[in-house]
């Protein structure tokens, strides 16, 4: 298992860390899937871990989206724009651009900050579906089981997922 | 999936992976030390959820716990609702009081059965059952 943890953790908090856009937010949404997945399927045997582990992950990821959305219906609600209230507060409040992380300047940065950007203004369940296609490698059955979606809602998906950074980063391709 | 996708897909993984290996220390110490307190919490489940796994121990226990509760609910105040008597006190001392041997030339004396008819029983009156006993006897 420490094995296997260890293996993910840097990819899984990079997973969380374009859903949240926040890197507080996707050290929790780490630990509280690894913790799960310890405590719940130690027991079961470890080539399930992995689609069991992001299962988890895009569960916390999702949980965390609908309390954002909530907060920042409550925050809209009780901060109503007055006639004193200056634009510069408002560019305060702005998150912060995704694609600025100190580690994504080293090289090739300008593709590594456009793909950041296309992957983190995708939704959701595409950005998810890619992500564990392309980069963890799930095939199209176990991405459905982490996801809890079906095989075709995978395919679509992955192909709109796609055709988004195909777009996005077109001036990258040769 | 074409050359060209697969080229394109490559790419993207290798500068996914490549970001990984750029992440700050503080962070890396950060995510080891939820690796540690993650793999800590094996076996550290909470104790209403090794009911669930430990059916076979629980089980009976229950089952007992659960007919225990019901003779206590049902059968005793049943039992107690036939027989009133038998759980009266001052009916038992009664009894006792005829049943002991050492009483037994009270038991075989009429006037004691005309004077046990005539009293009503009450806890007042037992001990001047028992006097009544005593002098007879």
């Amino acid at each position: 298992m420490e094995a296997f943890l260890a293996e993910i953790e840097r990819r899984a908090f990079r997973m969380a860390q374009l859903a949240t856009g926040n890197r507080d937010d996707a050290l929790d949404i780490v630990q509280d899937a690894m913790i799960k997945l310890v405590q719940k399927y130690s027991d079961h045997p470890p080539s399930s871990w992995k689609p069991l582990f992001y299962s988890i992950l895009e569960s916390r990821i999702m949980d965390w989206h609908r309390r954002q959305t909530v907060r920042n219906r409550f925050r809209s609600w009780l901060d109503k724009p007055s006639d004193d209230e200056d634009t510069e507060d408002r560019l305060e409040q702005h998150p912060a651009d995704i694609s600025s992380f100190p580690d994504i300047q080293l090289q090739d940065a300008e593709f590594m900050a456009h793909l950041n950007q296309a992957l983190s203004e995708m939704p959701l369940r595409q950005q998810q579906v890619f992500l564990l296609r392309i980069w963890e490698g799930l095939d199209i059955s176990d991405t459905a089981k982490a996801m809890q979606c079906s095989e075709s809602s995978v395919k679509t998906h992955y192909s709109r997922a796609l055709e988004k950074l195909r777009i996005a980063l077109k001036e990258f391709q040769p | 999936m074409t050359i060209d996708e697969k080229t394109f897909t490559e790419r993207i993984k290798t500068k996914l992976t490549d970001s990984t290996n750029d992440i700050d220390a503080d962070t890396q110490l950060r995510l080891h030390a939820i690796r540690r307190k993650a793999l800590q919490q094996s076996g550290k489940q909470a104790w209403w959820k090794n009911i669930g796994s430990n059916t076979k121990v629980w089980a009976p226990l229950a089952g007992v716990a659960f007919c225990s509760v019901m003779a206590v609910m049902f059968i005793l105040p049943a039992q107690q609702a036939t027989n009133p008597a038998a759980v009266s006190g001052e009916y038992t001392a009664m009894f006792e009081l005829v049943e002991s041997p050492e009483d037994f030339d009270a038991v075989t004396d009429p006037d004691f059965y005309l004077w046990l008819d005539e009293t009503k029983p009450s806890p007042n009156n037992l001990n001047s059952m028992n006097e009544a006993t005593s002098r007879t006897a």
